[in-house]
């Protein structure tokens, strides 16, 4: 059983006995863990699969936002720790989600329970950030900065009453991206798998490279058809992809 | 708040709860396309996302003639918070009303 934090910070799909190796998903700016709800039919049966519940969304719409990302790292890495010490835990994250699962691996890492493996997707590294990113702060840049890389988003901000529900938490993780400096991070010690869409708008493939330097160990970056938000048409393909990952994990063999 | 009132509030739950869960569950059972046992499990647990809570919030609003706002439906997330929800706004009105 995990602890009540735990049960507040982490939505599970699929969890057992017989899941010895749990995945853990982190969400993209302004979206929920149910984003991660399809995958647990995707992945190995004893795959645990399991995704962050930020604050300011769902059940969670009053929680109090973190004072910044490095605070909501701090924030999951204690909801995370009684896991990441009992069992081994690999991390997936896609843009703001990477980031922050980043910052948790580091988290984990000082304590003395570092995840298995990370996987990165679709966003810099820190080290390439060189200071806070511009990020639109009005309601309706933003919205249209999210509408312009994932049209099917447009709908939940025309119906009033979905924006009102929705809106805070897009608002709350864009200032959290955009108070973020980033900067050089001592590398982990587990493998980092990166993945890119091709034509990503945000980031390039070759930008994505740059993770190699946040890891002592492996690194290998995947790079897919589509654009920032590929994870969904080719979602067959990456969690194919994620299988491989996880069975090397589960053997104990890091090497690509 | 008189005894009166905090009576009619006490009736709406002890007569009307067991209907006000069968109506929300009803309403779970349309949207989510199954049956959800747990009156306690949370509609983001049991497969909602934000688009299909505002379909619930339709069917609920349809079938009970209250109108709910999505938040305070997120404030609510189970189906034994929402029928509670639906008997306090059912007292309001009655409230309203008199």
């Amino acid at each position: 059983m995990q602890s009540q934090v735990a049960e507040r910070w982490v939505r599970r799909f699929r969890d057992g006995d017989e899941c010895t190796t749990k995945l853990i998903c982190f969400p993209h700016a302004g979206s929920v863990a149910g984003q991660y709800r399809t995958w647990s039919r995707g992945l190995p049966s004893d795959i645990g699969v399991m995704a962050v519940r930020y604050p300011g969304r769902e059940e969670r719409f009053d929680d109090p936002f973190p004072s910044g990302l490095e605070a909501l790292a701090d924030d999951i890495a204690d909801a995370l720790d009684e896991l990441a010490q009992r069992e081994r835990v690999v991390l997936f994250g896609h843009c703001f989600g990477a980031t922050v699962a980043h910052e948790v691996a580091l988290r984990l890492h000082d304590r003395g329970h570092p995840p298995a493996a990370l996987c990165v997707s679709g966003t810099l590294p820190p080290q390439a950030l060189n200071g806070c990113r511009v990020v639109p702060t009005e309601d309706e840049d933003i919205i249209a900065h999210v509408v312009s890389l994932d049209a099917s988003r447009a709908a939940a901000f025309e119906e009033p009453s979905l924006r009102e529900a929705v809106l805070p938490a897009v608002r709350g993780d864009y200032g959290l991206v955009g108070s973020y400096a980033g900067g050089p991070r001592p590398p982990l010690d587990c493998p980092i798998y990166a993945y890119a869409g091709a034509d990503d708008t945000e980031v390039t493939p070759a930008e994505l490279q740059g993770w190699a330097d946040m890891t002592h160990s492996a690194f290998r970056l995947r790079v897919l058809p589509g654009g920032h938000f590929y994870l969904k048409p080719e979602e067959a393909t990456l969690l194919a992809d994620l299988s491989d990952v996880l069975d090397l994990v589960r053997s104990g063999t890091t090497t690509v | 708040m008189t005894d009166v009132t905090s009576s009619q509030h006490a009736d709406v739950g002890v007569q009307g709860h067991s209907r006000l869960i069968a109506l929300v569950r009803s309403a779970w059972r349309d949207t989510l396309g199954y049956d959800t046992p747990d009156d306690d499990m949370s509609f983001f647990d049991a497969g909602g996302d934000s688009f299909v809570l505002i379909s619930l919030i339709g069917k609920i609003t349809k079938s009970s003639g209250i109108t709910i706002k999505a938040v305070d439906v997120l404030r609510a997330p189970t189906m034994r918070k929402q029928a509670a929800l639906l008997g306090q706004l059912m007292g309001e009105d009655r409230d309203e009303s008199q």
